[in-house]
């Protein structure tokens, strides 16, 4: 990559045909009052790096932004374009005509499409967000720019992909047939081991098959086989005994008491849940009609609240809905059990072999209970069903049992044992069925295990890796604080990951020796923006030397003194790199027109802008003055406010260079002198020290000229200046004749012939300072 | 030569976690292929479980050729 040259925009947000920041490879100061087109050239910049505009992705803007990249006021057949140039002679661009989607295009497209525009541009809002964003919010913005987010990723992928095992497999739904196996075997066997069970198994083996198998199973198998010969062998009374014996073991007791139980956990887990939402909800309602003052910090209950605690009630929740999801599976798998059950039911009483029985029972009791039973559509179960629906259907089947049990009573000893073992056998056969369901639910126990520490290592990864990077960076930024803050009240700062948490990333410092888990307990707000400021640079240093650095009014919040701090870090620490300063503070601005010099640095003034049409311009011949005169047809009172403000920030400069001393005032009333007291006692000194080479003669006079042009200045100072900054009425006329005298005398300090100030150089002698060539002179001795 | 983290992670997770090889070969592969790229859509994340599920399954005995399918002509 190269430097930039250009950006050409057309018809793109507030531009109109043509607007083209110049650059031609050097750093930029751009000034320009609000909506002139700073921001417009950032916007350009971030859709050409991301393909859109992140403050416009909201409802009003368009699929592709176009209700807010394009220009309201675009002529038809015009296109909306832009256009970077760089040094090297590639460029890349963005045209978005219709159907609006953004088209990009150029040789140096996908450089700077790679570009991280985290890390080239920053905007005054996001140092603010920065430092007051939460660890995890830290976290998502830094981890990026320290260039391991593909961990982050891994790491999230990692746990998404246990979350769709445990699913996938089935996890929750097979712990929950285990334990109703498990209470199944118990029924029948007891606290029986698995080697019992195998001989129990084996002896039945033995009395009806005998041979020499010693696999249980197939023992098993064998066996069942043998009992299903027999039992077909029965006599019809035999086969009424049989049926009415299975229909006698057919209990559904324990399936509906383990539905009921399930249905009265799921609605416990519900309701309870329920009742919880609501009264964050009812809280968060008297939050927001309660919110003045400092009281905000936990955004879902508005209760002033410590991290440790606000982070175990997130775990408690999520814990509590997690309770609720696998109230939810078992109730799933009881149902189904219960269903299967009532079916088994269903079945043995329906048994042909019974016909003769059921018709004995005709006028019963019972024929009328199980009128419902013979209703009751099992599929139809399945899809849920009430407490009371399942108290009856027990009741039921209670009967049921209780009539064939008394009626099977009876049954030859031969039969009885046949179903008996019948039954063992089925019960030994579902045990191993238990064993292996217990042995993949080990092995998915185990993968998920496995996940879980995949999911540490990589987070191990990442606390590793930032380790080291953190220290350079924090090297980095303490090095750029130190800049911004001499006095060294604040040490350490630093970047880090707290041992407690897996993502989050903070910033500490020492404020005094005392260290600080955040920057937020004790700094100013300027300070914190300084601290934002001196993170991002510290992150945009590690950029490739040639990826620009755009700094959109980054210094708001900061007073006069760490502003030209600001301008000498930018001169020590980024003097390699290219970086584009934007600003609407005109003071600063005209400051930093004498801090930032060129060559290295190029200074550019945007007119104000006055409609869609005529979009946005640049001052062709820049000076400061001619801004002011910018407002003169519209707004005379500001031309001439501007014009004092000028002087209030050019005088004081001027002053300081010549060694003009002005009397001591007590507290702020230093900082808050006007122009015209500069102005004044530069007319007092310079009436002695301000002198002009004679013509044609090495000899010097006093500067009479100067003297009078000064004052001509403060005597319109005095009588426009101030009334046109409270707002009286300035006309026109006035207000460019104030702008000319202060024109005039700010051009007194300036040599017609070498273009340089007349404090350009100290002579090293007689305490006198002079232009380049030596036309002028200020002796400040004689002061 | 040092082993890329991925290795690393992996033989760190297994140091701790017995796994069929299978199933680590599957978390592996995700890793390399777009597993730390990008976030990976619920319906790509499933489709590894399935994978991983499938690697475990125990291979069943490849079912005798009767003699039809061993190439009877009719």
């Amino acid at each position: 990559m190269t430097r930039l040259k250009q950006l050409s925009l057309s018809w793109f947000r507030g531009a109109a045909e043509a607007a083209n920041y110049r650059f031609d490879g050097s750093s930029v100061v751009i000034y320009g009052e609000n909506g002139s087109g700073k921001s417009t050239f950032v916007d350009a910049l971030e859709v050409l790096i991301r393909g859109s505009c992140d403050h416009l992705k909201h409802e009003y803007s368009g699929t592709h932004q176009e209700k807010g990249l394009v220009n309201t006021h675009r002529p038809s057949g015009a296109t909306t374009q832009v256009r970077l140039g760089l040094m090297d002679g590639r460029d890349a661009a963005v045209c978005i005509d219709r159907p609006f989607r953004p088209i990009m295009s150029g040789s140096a497209q996908a450089d700077v499409a790679a570009w991280d525009y985290s890390r080239v541009v920053l905007r005054q809002d996001e140092i603010a967000s920065f430092i007051k964003a939460t660890k995890a919010e830290k976290y998502s913005t830094l981890l990026p720019l320290l260039g391991l987010g593909h961990l982050e990723l891994a790491a999230e992928n990692v746990r998404q992909l246990a979350r769709n095992v445990s699913d996938k497999g089935g996890l929750k739904l097979k712990q929950g047939q285990l334990t109703a196996a498990q209470a199944a075997r118990e029924r029948v066997f007891g606290d029986k081991t698995d080697h019992q069970i195998n001989k129990e198994v084996e002896r039945i083996y033995s009395r009806y098959v005998g041979a020499s198998e010693k696999d249980p199973e197939k023992q098993s198998s064998a066996a069942r086989t043998e009992i299903e010969r027999q039992q077909a062998d029965f006599t019809k009374k035999d086969r009424r005994y049989s049926a009415l014996k299975a229909l006698a073991d057919s209990d559904i007791t324990a399936e509906a008491t383990a539905l009921k139980a399930s249905l009265a956990k799921l609605e416990e887990a519900t309701e309870s849940l329920v009742k919880e939402r609501l009264a964050v909800i009812n809280a968060a309602e008297a939050f927001v009609k309660g919110l003045e003052g400092d009281l905000i910090d936990c955004p879902a209950c508005g209760n002033r609240t410590t991290v440790e605690d606000l982070r175990a009630y997130v775990k408690a929740e999520q814990e509590r809905l997690h309770e609720t999801q696998d109230a939810s599976v078992e109730h799933r798998r009881a149902l189904s059990a219960y269903c299967d059950a009532v079916l088994k039911l269903k079945s043995a009483w329906s048994a042909g072999e019974l016909a003769h029985w059921r018709n004995a029972e005709a006028n019963s009791e019972l024929k009328k209970k199980v009128a419902t039973l013979d209703e009751t559509d099992v599929s139809e179960l399945r899809s849920g069903c009430s407490a009371e629906s399942i108290d009856q259907l027990e009741t039921i089947a209670f009967a049921v049992r209780q009539a064939a049990d008394r009626d099977s009573f009876e049954a030859p000893a031969s039969v009885q044992a046949l179903s008996d073992h019948a039954r063992i056998l089925t019960a030994a056969t579902e045990a191993w069925s238990a064993q292996a369901l217990l042995a993949e639910i080990n092995e998915l126990d185990g993968l998920m295990a496995y996940l879980a520490e995949l999911e540490a290592a990589i987070r191990k990864e990442i606390r590793a890796q930032s380790g080291s990077i953190f220290d350079e960076i924090s090297s980095d930024i303490q090095r750029l604080w130190d800049q911004l803050h001499p006095s060294k009240r604040i040490q350490n700062v630093h970047l880090h990951v707290p041992f407690d948490s897996d993502k989050a990333i903070d910033v500490a410092v020492q404020f005094h020796g005392v260290d600080q888990a955040s920057p937020r307990l004790t700094l100013s707000e300027g300070y914190r923006n300084s601290l934002g400021l001196s993170i991002f640079l510290a992150l945009a240093m590690r950029q490739p030397p040639d990826t620009p650095i755009i700094l959109d009014d980054v210094v708001l919040s900061m007073d006069r003194n760490h502003r030209g701090m600001v301008a000498d870090l930018l001169e020590n620490e980024l003097s390699d790199r290219q970086v584009i300063l934007l600003t609407h503070e005109r003071d600063w601005y005209i400051e930093l027109t004498h801090l930032l010099k060129p060559p290295r640095w190029r200074h550019q003034m945007l007119l104000p802008w006055e409609s869609p049409e005529k979009g946005i311009k640049f001052q062709g011949h820049v000076t400061s003055f001619d801004l002011a005169r910018a407002h003169l047809e519209s707004r005379p009172d500001s031309a001439a406010n501007d014009a004092r403000k000028i002087m209030d920030t050019e005088l004081p400069i001027a002053a300081e260079k010549l060694r003009t001393r002005l009397p001591y005032r007590r507290g702020t009333k230093n900082d808050q002198r006007t122009g015209v007291e500069f102005l004044t006692q530069l007319i007092g000194d310079g009436a002695k020290a301000f002198e002009i080479k004679k013509e044609g003669s090495s000899d010097y006079t006093k500067n009479e000229a100067a003297i009078a042009l000064m004052k001509d200045a403060e005597r319109r100072m005095i009588a426009w200046g101030n009334p046109g900054s409270h707002g009286f009425d300035v006309r026109k006329a006035e207000a460019a004749k104030l702008i000319d005298a202060c024109e005039a005398a700010i051009g007194t300090l300036i040599c017609a012939g070498c273009t340089k100030q007349v404090w350009f150089a100290d002579t090293g002698n007689s305490e006198t300072l002079q232009c380049q060539c030596g036309t002028i002179r200020w002796r400040y001795g004689k002061t | 030569m040092e082993a890329d983290w991925i290795t690393r992670c992996l033989s760190a997770a297994s140091k701790k976690q017995q796994v069929d090889p299978r199933a680590a070969r599957c978390v592996e592969d995700m890793l390399r292929a777009d597993g730390a790229c990008r976030k990976l859509s619920p319906a790509e994340s499933a489709r590894v479980a399935t994978s991983i599920l499938d690697a475990l399954k125990p291979k069943s005995e490849p079912e005798p050729q009767t003699g039809d399918e061993a190439g009877a002509v009719e």
